[in-house]
């Protein structure tokens, strides 16, 4: 298990000396959260922001969904450069399954965005938005730590995408395509309660991606169970790494490398 | 090379196909520092990689451009190609400043780069002589002719039919010099052709490349670690060092200006016989077999060979020049035991 | 000028035949793409189903918007994917033969590589505008230039970023973010931007430009939209490409790269 350890600490390392990627990363997050968070002051604007959640904690509902997306490393990215140059080959010798190592490393590289992201990130929707949520400051913490577990299950689907590059030749459109479905069962754009009668909103609330991502962050509007959510995020971590380990070893049957 | 006589430096500037003249290139290195230092106000220290070189090329010649590594072979020929501007100096290449001229002079000039590819890597390489074609504005029948006949020259036909991905190194290698050929340039940049290639496809290499230029009168600049490609394909040889000129001579020349040695391996009926000599140096003793290096500016091969045959009766005599790696070698430590 | 024509057509003739030479994933990566588009359909609608419109813009506006967004981005990735790559490509050198050849080292870089995956996406974008223009009875007659201008905005505002790279090491990762967040906030709504927000979508990330203002044409019918749109493309375009040749200044300086060989 140890050294499991030093490829993330290796990862980590690595990871916190590209200062420009992580500056440019939090730039865009507060971007988004900005858009975001103007999107929902342009509805209650209008007189259409739902009864009983206000602006304020509207706002940090999205600025914690959207936090999760940049906590992640771009796993997929990596896993696709190797199945395609044929690299991981090459990785097939060694002592350490390549799926755990890579898995080892975005975790590494994820604690670089979670020291980055939960520092500054908390900072400024706290000065953006003016406070603490209504509810107080213990559900944000809660939902930090539940974001811990979603942005690993995060990168597992993203190791799934980059796999299914054996495939496809390119990963970026199979995790575009992951993330629309993201969008639409996680909650990105508005909690999952209060989705329109006609969409089975129970049903999508015991899906992994409502425990990813619009569960932790709805705990700051006063929805949901935080043990409930985490152990969701444990059973569907679990699932989802034993059904990634199965495709793993049929992706191993497809691997070609051309000679010198 | 000077001029005597107003004609005949009229004649010799026509048959020049690359001045150099003083080209001097400064790097500046931004300095390691804290984050914020770097970034508010970066310290830079300047880096000379080219130290005033010159020298000419005259057409139709093969030239080896020959340094250790970080010597600056790599940086000017890029500056000739019009990849970098110099910090200093002046370059002609028939008649173009590569720098102000680079998109007249790039019909004229073929460059292969050993380490990149220009060539699309999922097509077979057909379809990118196709595309050079139009960068050089090639007539579709010159084009068509041209090709054929370098692909004839290079027993590539059946090679540019394969995507470039399944092509081995050696193969991708020729259809890089093809492409680079097809435009009948006049001068020909080669940066490191033969890095990676095994030793039957380096021979393959170099034979073609000397053959085009001698067919096409094609000037050659040859960049290479590899004393092979010199003695294969070029007459001259340039020894640079820490952006300095060091050597430049004829390529037969150049074993005599900087070792006085030769290898004399004797066959022998005898076991082994004793020529401990001042100026003999034991390379390999085997029984019947005896290598010896003799330093010719202290005693004679002649000498040698009597004094062995008094000893011993020879069935079998070679008498070598010391491998071009030694001479090189030797240049190399002779410049840096002079600084 | 005809040469240079004459090898842009070459370029895009073999970035199409390199796409289509990736024969095994074009059908996987096109379903791929229809699906994951579509997925927008049931997104908006439960937006919209809780909100009739965000400050005038409504479902048709999402729509138009997303298809046009999309639309750009399968055009751009499937000719001038090379864009893209850009920071990579200066990474390593790349530019170094295309500056050998006797043609502008920028049509080299853009069109050096392709994407099939950019026809799925480019084909599910006119679904959405042709869905759009059906459903609520749009007028499409300006749809091709439009995609035509937002392409080249989407194009410029990639080679303005990838530029970046003549200064900055290993930008690849950091530009695709951009590019990639740059395209999803042309399709949300316009009336979100506002103040210093409404300024940088006309200027540095000029998604004003590629949807805003374009749409509002369409809805509108009022030339003047239309005509800001193209002298705004124009300019931005312009000025991209003049940052890029001062990005090559530096790279021909060799800088960059410091001391090799």
């Amino acid at each position: 298990m140890m050294k499991y350890f030093h490829f993330a600490r290796m990862a980590f390392a690595d990871y916190s000396n590209n200062r420009l990627r992580m500056t440019t990363r939090f730039v865009v997050y507060m971007m988004l959260a900005w858009v975001m968070i103007g999107m929902w002051r342009v509805i209650y604007a209008t007189g259409h922001g739902p009864v009983g959640i206000s602006l304020h904690d509207m706002g940090w509902y999205n600025g914690i969904v959207q936090m999760m997306f940049f906590l992640s490393p771009r796993l997929f990215v990596v896993i696709d450069e190797d199945v395609r140059s044929g690299n991981i080959a090459y990785f097939l010798n060694r002592p350490i399954p390549y799926l755990w190592m890579r898995l080892s490393e975005g975790i590494g590289s994820l604690c670089v965005h979670l020291i980055v992201f939960f520092t500054l990130g908390i900072a400024f929707l706290y000065l953006y938005l003016g406070g603490w949520p209504s509810i107080g400051v213990v559900p944000v913490f809660a939902a930090l730590i539940l974001l811990i577990g979603g942005s690993v299950i995060h990168l597992l689907f993203q190791i799934c995408c980059g796999l299914g590059t054996f495939w496809t030749d390119d990963a970026a459109f199979i995790y575009n395509g992951y993330m629309k479905i993201m969008l639409l069962l996680g909650g990105v754009y508005l909690p999952i309660s209060l989705y329109p009668s006609f969409m089975p909103t129970k049903l999508i609330e015991l899906l992994p991606f409502s425990s990813m991502v619009g569960a932790p962050s709805a705990l700051l509007i006063g929805v949901g169970n935080f043990w409930e959510i985490l152990g969701l995020q444990i059973v569907w971590g679990a699932t989802i790494m034993m059904l990634l380990h199965r495709f793993y070893v049929v992706c191993l049957r497809k691997v070609e490398v051309h000679g010198g | 090379m000077a001029c005597q006589g107003r004609k005949t430096c009229l004649i010799w500037r026509m048959t020049i196909a690359v001045d150099v003249k003083n080209l001097r290139k400064t790097f500046k290195i931004r300095k390691k520092a804290g984050f914020w230092k770097t970034l508010l106000s970066p310290e830079y220290t300047d880096v000379e990689a080219v130290k005033g070189l010159s020298f000419t090329l005259q057409r139709g010649e093969r030239v080896a451009f020959v340094g250790p590594n970080g010597a600056g072979k790599s940086t000017t020929i890029k500056m000739l190609s019009g990849i970098l501007h110099p910090s200093a100096g002046e370059v002609s290449i028939n008649g173009f400043t590569p720098w102000i001229d680079r998109t007249k002079m790039a019909y004229q000039i073929g460059t292969v780069f050993g380490q990149r590819s220009q060539l699309w890597y999922h097509l077979p390489a057909k379809d990118t002589f196709e595309l050079l074609s139009y960068a050089y504005e090639m007539e579709r029948d010159d084009f068509k002719k041209r090709m054929v006949t370098l692909v004839d020259a290079f027993d590539a036909g059946a090679l540019i039919e394969k995507p470039v991905r399944q092509l081995s190194l050696g193969e991708r290698m020729r259809c890089e010099i093809i492409a680079s050929l097809l435009h009948k340039p006049s001068i020909l940049f080669l940066d490191e052709p033969t890095v990676g290639l095994d030793v039957v496809s380096k021979g393959v290499i170099r034979d073609l490349v000397k053959q085009a230029s001698e067919q096409d009168g094609t000037t050659v600049l040859l960049t290479s670690h590899d004393t092979g490609d010199m003695e294969r394909v070029c007459d001259r040889v340039i020894v640079i060092d820490h952006g300095q000129l060091v050597t430049d001579q004829r390529v037969k020349d150049l074993r005599t200006g900087y070792i006085h040695e030769k290898v004399i391996t004797l066959a022998m009926t005898e076991v082994e016989i004793d020529m401990a000599l001042d100026g003999v140096r034991l390379v390999e003793k085997m029984p019947h077999h005896l290598k010896i290096s003799v330093d010719t500016s202290i005693v004679s091969v002649e000498h040698i060979l009597q004094l062995a045959m008094n000893k011993t009766s020879l069935e079998d005599i070679t008498v070598e020049d010391p491998p071009t790696e030694d001479i090189i070698k030797a240049i190399y430590s002779g410049v840096q035991s002079s600084r | 000028m005809g040469g240079n024509l004459r090898y842009l057509w070459a370029l895009l003739s073999i970035t199409f035949k390199s796409v289509s030479s990736q024969r095994g994933a074009i059908l996987l990566r096109g379903i791929f793409a229809f699906m994951n588009h579509l997925i927008y359909f049931p997104v908006w609608y439960v937006m919209f189903s809780f909100t009739p419109s965000i400050g005038g813009w409504t479902l048709q506006h999402a729509f138009l918007g997303y298809g046009i967004s999309i639309a750009c981005w399968g055009i751009v990735v499937l000719t001038m994917f090379g864009l893209r790559t850009l920071p990579q490509q200066i990474d390593n050198g790349e530019l170094d033969s295309y500056l050998t050849l006797p043609k502008p080292v920028l049509l080299s870089a853009a069109l050096s590589s392709s994407r099939n995956s950019g026809l799925g996406e480019l084909l599910v974008g006119i679904g959405f505008i042709t869905f759009a223009g059906f459903k609520y009875h749009i007028d499409m007659t300006f749809i091709p230039l439009i995609l035509v201008m937002g392409s080249i905005v989407f194009a410029s505002g990639i080679l303005f970023f990838a530029s970046f790279g003549f200064w900055l090491r290993q930008f690849y990762a950091s530009a695709e973010e951009i590019y990639f967040n740059f395209n999803l906030m042309s399709s949300r709504p316009a009336p979100i931007f506002t103040g210093i927000f409404k300024i940088i979508t006309l200027t540095i990330v000029p998604i004003g430009f590629m949807t805003h203002i374009p749409i509002e044409f369409i809805m509108t019918h009022q030339f003047k939209f239309l005509a800001f749109a193209m002298v705004g493309t124009v300019a931005y375009a312009i000025f991209a490409i003049a940052f890029f040749y001062h990005g090559l200044k530096y790279y021909e300086s060799g800088n960059r790269f410091g001391v090799r060989g």
